[in-house]
């Protein structure tokens, strides 16, 4: 991120923000998509977190900062999206999902449809974490920062959240109660 | 069984996948948003000196230097003529609180009358460890409860507006649930705790001579009840003009019956006679969600004056006293209140809505204040401040913590 481009931003340029806007926000659709695993919700978040944005930038004390402060008021959009989601999704009855038995041979695409599953299932929260030490290839350390949590936090989201989506792998690969030997 | 490092590569190549630009659509209409926000702040061009100047880093540097509370206040106290305290005979100099206990602020008289060449800033309140205060209980007001802003009841039990069936829950101060009221479904009166869109919230203020007021979130409206819980009116429906609401989220009273209304959405504080009669605005364009009034119609809200979260105070005449930003403690700070010394209570969450701090500002000034490890997102507490009831960030349950005397 161009620093200078931030302390204009910061010094009220708008045409500079304006530059900031346009350069973040296809890393920031690609973040909040991640972890919203919703397209519209994904574009609803990066639009608040880009007014938010503005709104906190005068607080930024530091430009080089601006990608990890601005991925933190993303992240918080996307908490109150998914939010916002969870509260029009309560009286939706979620359907299991029937995976063809044979469709598919690849085990690879049989993993990847269980992880997403598994992943949908995290709370956001862990989802964050996932997205940020996964995808972006943040440290925990890094991540800390940038949230602004204590890397306890970090550290047990991240736990939880690989061993949900362990689970969700391994679920289906138990033998069921029939298959399992006397 | 699947190898870390083979989940991980699975977790990697999950994440690969993904949209590859931002629409143009987002982007225009988030500047369309930014235009609407900028036209709104243009109406505070008053505090421009301010967010021109980096004070915030500034004062902190002087306050961690060490000695730097007394300069601030100092520094202020030769500014503004020594005038920026309640008026209540203490000296600004002897500490950075005002009477009431907020900190350092400007004086009421340069203020609101020459902020355009003001560049005086809002101070930041000092990095510092919060001392660790454990719950003595925490409840909730029933199964599945999403509760509104807590309020001790002159009786010393707890009211916190329910969600879940739009009456209050009363509970007793050893955290039982002892009652729950609230005009019945069908009656005119009924509650509405909750917005169309989801948002779940409450209020009440107690006047212990002539009954409490509730802010009926969802009906947009306040509705006065004797102290034997006997209707005697409203007012209120949503819109824009004098005595509607917009997204009030928190009620007040003081001593004389004035009643205090925070509303989000216009920005603003209402005040009002008891029985409902337009009085004035207070922080018209910059007032907080949440707000406490000290009983003597000094007000304070969860919003700065140039629309960052922080604490602001305002005098009973609705004049700007002072405010301060609270960004290693309470970044979002988010319930405030009162106890019957005069002390004022703030508690908020940080910007990743962990809990954040409890600071108490002490009342009279010149003594320091207190910070302990129990924030939440709205608070009660005794008349005789000794306990503090916190409402939790799940808003599903109250914290009881024992307040350590003065």
């Amino acid at each position: 991120m161009d620093v200078l481009l931030v302390e204009r931003a910061i010094a009220g340029d708008e045409e500079a923000y304006a530059g900031l806007m346009a350069m973040a926000g296809d890393r920031l659709l690609a973040i909040a998509y991640r972890i919203l695993r919703d397209l519209h919700r994904a574009e609803d978040a990066v639009q608040v977190a880009l007014v938010n944005a503005l709104r906190d930038l005068p607080t930024l004390r530091d430009a080089d900062r601006f990608e990890a402060w601005l991925t933190r008021i993303l992240v918080r959009a996307c908490y109150v999206e998914a939010d916002r989601g969870r509260r029009w999704n309560a009286n939706m009855r979620v359907l299991p999902i029937d995976l063809p038995e044979t469709s598919d041979p690849t085990s690879t695409v049989v993993d990847r449809d269980r992880l997403d599953r598994g992943f949908r299932r995290l709370p956001t929260d862990q989802r964050a974490i996932v997205v940020l030490h996964h995808y972006l290839g943040w440290s925990q350390p890094e991540i800390a920062r940038a949230l602004e949590v204590p890397i306890g936090t970090v550290k047990s989201r991240l736990f939880y959240a690989t061993q949900g989506l362990r689970a969700a792998i391994e679920a289906d690969d138990r033998p069921t109660s029939a298959e399992r030997p006397a | 069984m699947t190898t870390d490092s083979d989940l991980d590569r699975q977790i990697q190549d999950y994440l690969q996948s993904g949209p590859a630009e931002l629409s143009d659509r987002v982007l225009w209409a988030a500047r369309a948003q930014l235009k609407t926000t900028q036209r709104r702040r243009a109406r505070l061009a008053w505090l421009t000196p301010w967010r021109n100047i980096s004070m915030s880093q500034s004062t902190r540097l002087l306050l961690t230097a060490g000695g730097a509370l007394a300069l601030v206040v100092a520094i202020g106290a030769g500014l503004l003529g020594g005038t920026g305290n309640r008026d209540t005979g203490h000296s600004a100099s002897a500490s950075p609180l005002a009477s009431s206990g907020s900190p350092a602020i400007p004086s009421p008289s340069t203020a609101s009358s020459a902020p355009q060449s003001s560049a005086f800033p809002i101070p930041t309140y000092p990095a510092q460890s919060a001392a660790p205060l454990t719950s003595a209980w925490e409840t909730a007001g029933g199964p599945a409860t999403r509760l509104g802003i807590p309020e001790m009841a002159p009786d010393g039990r707890i009211w916190a507006a329910s969600c879940t069936d739009n009456a209050f829950r009363i509970l007793t101060p050893g955290g039982q649930l002892a009652e729950t009221w609230g005009p019945p479904v069908g009656d005119a009166h009924h509650f509405n705790f909750t917005l169309p869109n989801g948002e779940c919230n409450g209020a009440i203020a107690f006047a212990p001579a002539s009954g409490f007021w509730v802010l009926d979130f969802g009906n947009f409206r306040v509705v006065r009840f004797d102290k034997d819980r006997k209707y005697l009116g409203s007012w209120g429906r949503f819109g824009s003009g004098q005595g509607e609401f917009s997204h009030a989220n928190d009620i007040g009273v003081d001593t004389v019956g004035s009643v205090f209304v925070a509303d989000e959405g216009r920005h603003e504080i209402q005040v009002f006679t008891s029985d409902g009669v337009y009085v004035r605005s207070v922080a018209a364009g910059h007032g907080g969600s949440f707000l406490s009034t000290n009983g003597e119609g000094w007000v304070d809200t969860s919003l700065l004056p140039d629309g960052r979260p922080g604490l602001t105070e305002y005098k009973p005449d609705g004049s700007y006293q002072g405010g301060i930003d609270m960004p290693d403690l309470i970044p979002r700070p988010l319930g405030i209140t009162h106890d019957g010394l005069g002390n004022l209570y703030v508690v908020g969450l940080t910007l990743a809505d962990e809990p954040g701090a409890m600071v108490r500002f002490k009342s009279p000034p010149g003594g320091t204040q207190d910070v302990w490890n129990a924030g939440g997102i709205a608070i009660a507490v005794s008349s005789e401040g000794d306990a503090a009831y916190v409402l939790q960030a799940s808003t599903e349950t109250i914290a009881k913590y024992v307040i350590p005397a003065p």
